[in-house]
């Protein structure tokens, strides 16, 4: 565990030393943090860069996809020459770049019930950065069964949606959605398309929310949804709680993880 | 109460690495114990004495010195 700083950290970190809410302690904690980014895409991009930026001590990346043309409109960690390249490597390399002192693992794969929480458990806090209902509903269980804080993030057209889940303490995902919805009656991102900054927007928020979390400063999104639409620029908060009848965090929630039924989109 | 003294030159160091490097002497002070600071004339000696006592500290003393520099005693709050 790193308790001290070299010159070049102080230098590095030194406007977040400065703050007042963050300072050496602060600091010190996300230099010992370890963060799982779920996605390499829109969410996942600015939620990777701000995060090994920030010197999270260990990032994890999963995604199982590899860079297309189609990608760089809005995942603003891959690059043209990156075309082709396993997104999670593409990612590792920008994330070294901007800061070499920290340790990135790949996960080269999608998440699904078998391998999902092995993973998730060795870390302090989770971004879903993922683009489908059926990863989101898997990455809320496993984290109420290994019972790990997350940030949920959804994005479509111009409409950005997330919330933070603190397991068995706040509203998880399915508390406040239940499941997925039915085939074909939310449109994808790759059918009705999403403005690149909206989902940089959304994953620096989430990212904030992760540096909140292991600071233990500031007001979470728990219990809250917050909504904003980009358009009319109008950032809502929903309130919600925790459902005691909650099919999984409830009293007879889940005691194991199933697949939900994938549908691909990209986003 | 023992009291210690203790000196450091940050002098050529920017802002605000220069606070930054001072809030870690500070943090690793006791209570009531002494920071005897030399830092740069300009956006140094206008903004550290300031933000060291927005952290709780007392700054309680400044001093020119003759080259342009600035000393200045800390006792840590």
């Amino acid at each position: 565990m790193k308790t001290d700083f070299t010159d070049s950290e102080v230098e590095r970190y030194a406007r977040h030393i400065i703050l007042k809410d963050v300072g050496i302690e602060g600091q010190l904690k996300l230099l010992n943090s370890k963060v799982l980014i779920i996605g390499a895409g829109g969410l996942g991009s600015p939620a990777a860069l701000y995060l090994a930026a920030a010197g999270i001590g260990k990032i994890g990346i999963a995604d199982g996809d590899v860079v297309d043309l189609s990608n760089l409109q809005r995942q603003i960690i891959h690059t043209t020459g990156d075309i082709g390249t396993p997104k999670t490597l593409s990612a590792k390399d920008k994330m070294l770049a901007i800061n070499p002192d920290i340790e990135v693992v790949t996960y080269n794969e999608f998440l699904n019930a078998s391998n999902i929480l092995d993973i998730v458990s060795n870390y302090d806090f989770i971004i879903d950065g993922s683009d489908n209902f059926a990863t989101k509903f898997l990455i809320n269980d496993a984290c109420v069964l290994a019972n790990k804080a997350f940030s949920h993030g959804g994005i479509l057209r111009f409409i950005a949606q997330t919330m933070t889940v603190i397991p068995h303490q706040s509203a998880c995902y399915a508390c406040v959605f239940d499941s997925p919805p039915p085939p074909n009656s939310v449109p994808t991102c790759s059918q009705a398309g999403v403005l690149g900054t909206v989902a940089g927007v959304l994953g620096s928020i989430q990212a904030t929310e992760a540096v909140k979390y292991i600071i233990g400063k500031g007001e979470l999104l728990t219990d809250k949804l917050l909504i904003a639409d980009m358009m009319s620029m109008d950032f809502d908060k929903i309130k919600f709680k925790k459902n005691p009848e909650c099919r999984v965090c409830g009293k007879e929630g889940i005691t194991k993880l199933s697949d939900y039924e994938q549908r691909i989109c990209e986003v | 109460m023992k009291t210690d003294k203790l000196v450091k030159d940050f002098r050529g160091i920017k802002c605000p690495i220069n606070f930054a490097k001072t809030k870690l002497v500070l943090s690793g002070m006791e209570n009531g114990d002494m920071l005897e600071l030399y830092i740069d004339d300009g956006s140094a000696i206008k903004n550290l004495p300031g933000s060291v006592e927005k952290e709780g500290h007392k700054v309680l003393s400044r001093e020119e010195q003759g080259d342009g520099s600035w000393c200045i005693v800390i006792e840590k709050g």
